[in-house]
């Protein structure tokens, strides 16, 4: 079996075509980022082998799961209850609240907040499980997901979609170095920018002035700014501030309200404009028979929605 | 022909097993991502140095891109250091069938903090720390990988 070029004029011009396309494909990847396709199909050939690598980790939990005592499954499945009573009472004000508010829009002729739809992805890799940083979930292109989606936990915002095959992707947590939030704070209405340190559980928070109204335990909100995130969602709470630091802006730090070192399952955000005008409102949602979370995937035109190149 | 079939599918079924071992996520309670050998990178020397008629460096650029598909690093990035690392193989391709395997596992640990050298220039954030631990796991990993492939391949072997 012989392998192309082999004579010993050819070699190094090989290796020199070889070195200049990986220099290219680099270029090309990282400051122009033209290959998102490249990489999405090279994520699609390597599926079977990401789901492969995941079995171990999922029988691992499964095992857990099933071992668990009779006791502690009673003693959860009571703490259930309770919290689903709780937020079933919360959800009927909630309900006449979000009806009210629509109302009251239309009444000001003010600009509708996006409605969204959700989905959830199972986690086939978590964050720090390799030296990839991000996370690895089952869903991809074919569910409609898209570079740019925004990914939520139960708490509060997890990430953004960064890369996507077929049937998997990769979400960015909001706690790595190369990812940005802009957000408002909860309680003044203060803007700035959350942006990851590199480290699973603190943040920080950028473009707050020294003079600005934040305290410590202050819930940070995303702003929608941007239009990568839904408007409203918690980020983080605020840890630390010093003013310490030279210049306008003060140092703050704050701790992500989504616990990114242990996530199981991800709930995925489309944005769409909403389409219910205030005179065909829906009926209240039936409490005791709630719609299951898991959505079909949007109409196409929903994933072309425009990601404008803030967030990132 | 039937061999060189079976010498092909043997290569790839190894880089499928390697890759494998470089996604399988590890519990984050022992902490062993340090310790995570460049898996890919050895298997791929292996066979650099032992079967360069099969696998040449195209095939090594090729597995360089996968493997840049499943990291946080920028298309191309593994590409060039398993391009780098096996040219540097083959130059001393003939030095190297003369060393010990303990010499040779010296050479390949050199190559895994190569490895991570381009990694920390391209991704900052990679950091120092575990770029001994990985180097010894490599040199560990091809240790193994010589117990169990070398009395299979080296009656294939010839020097040219």
């Amino acid at each position: 079996m012989a392998t192309l070029f082999r004579s010993a004029h050819s070699r190094p011009v090989w290796l020199a075509v070889l070195l200049l396309a990986a220099v290219g494909l680099y270029l090309a990847d990282a400051r122009l980022h033209l290959l998102e396709g490249l990489r999405g199909g090279l994520m699609t050939l390597l599926e079977p082998i990401q789901r492969v690598a995941a079995f171990p980790g999922q029988v691992w939990m499964d095992t857990r799961d099933a071992l668990r005592t009779r006791e502690a499954l009673d003693l959860e499945n009571q703490q259930l209850k309770a919290e689903k009573k709780l937020l079933q009472a919360q959800m009927q004000t909630f309900w006449s609240v979000e009806q009210e508010n629509k109302r009251l829009r239309a009444a000001l002729n003010a600009v509708t907040p996006l409605d969204v739809d959700v989905m959830l992805a199972q986690v086939l890799r978590s964050a720090a499980a390799t030296n990839n940083p991000t996370i690895l979930i089952n869903r991809g292109t074919r569910d409609g997901v898209y570079v740019g989606q925004a990914a939520l936990l139960g708490t509060g915002v997890l990430g953004q979609v960064v890369h996507a095959g077929t049937n998997s992707a990769e979400v960015l947590p909001l706690t790595d170095e190369q990812h940005a939030i802009p957000v408002r704070v909860a309680r003044s209405g203060q803007r700035g920018i959350v942006r990851g340190t590199g480290v699973l559980n603190e943040v920080s928070v950028h473009h707050l002035p020294k003079q600005a109204d934040v305290a410590v335990g202050d819930v940070l909100l995303t702003s929608g700014l941007g239009g990568r995130f839904p408007e409203g969602f918690p980020v983080a709470s605020i840890t630390h501030i010093s003013s310490e630091q030279s210049g306008a802006f003060a140092d703050i730090r704050a701790r992500p309200m989504a616990e990114i070192s242990d996530v199981r399952d991800v709930v995925l955000v489309w944005m769409r404009e909403p389409n219910a005008t205030p005179t065909e409102l829906p009926p209240p949602p039936a409490f005791n028979k709630l719609a299951p979370l898991e959505l079909p995937p949007p109409e196409p035109s929903v994933k072309s929605e425009k990601n404008p190149t803030h967030a990132q | 022909m039937r061999n060189e079939l079976a010498l092909g599918l043997m290569v790839v079924l190894s880089l499928l097993l390697t890759m494998l071992l470089e996604l399988i996520p590890l519990p984050l309670a022992l902490n062993l991502n340090p310790w995570r050998a460049p898996w890919l990178l050895v298997m791929v020397m292996f066979w650099i140095l032992y079967l360069p008629t099969v696998i040449g460096i195209g095939v090594a650029w090729i597995t360089g891109l996968f493997l840049d598909a499943t990291s946080a690093a920028p298309l191309g990035t593994h590409a060039l250091v398993f391009t780098v690392a096996s040219a540097l193989t083959l130059a001393a391709r003939r030095l190297l069938l003369t060393f010990s395997v303990i010499q040779q596992a010296i050479w390949i640990a050199a190559l895994s903090i190569i490895q991570h050298g381009i990694l920390l220039l391209i991704l900052p954030s990679t950091g120092l720390s575990g770029m001994l631990q990985s180097a010894l796991s490599a040199g560990l990993f091809w240790l193994a990988l010589h117990f169990v492939l070398f009395p299979w391949v080296g009656p294939r072997l010839r020097t040219h």
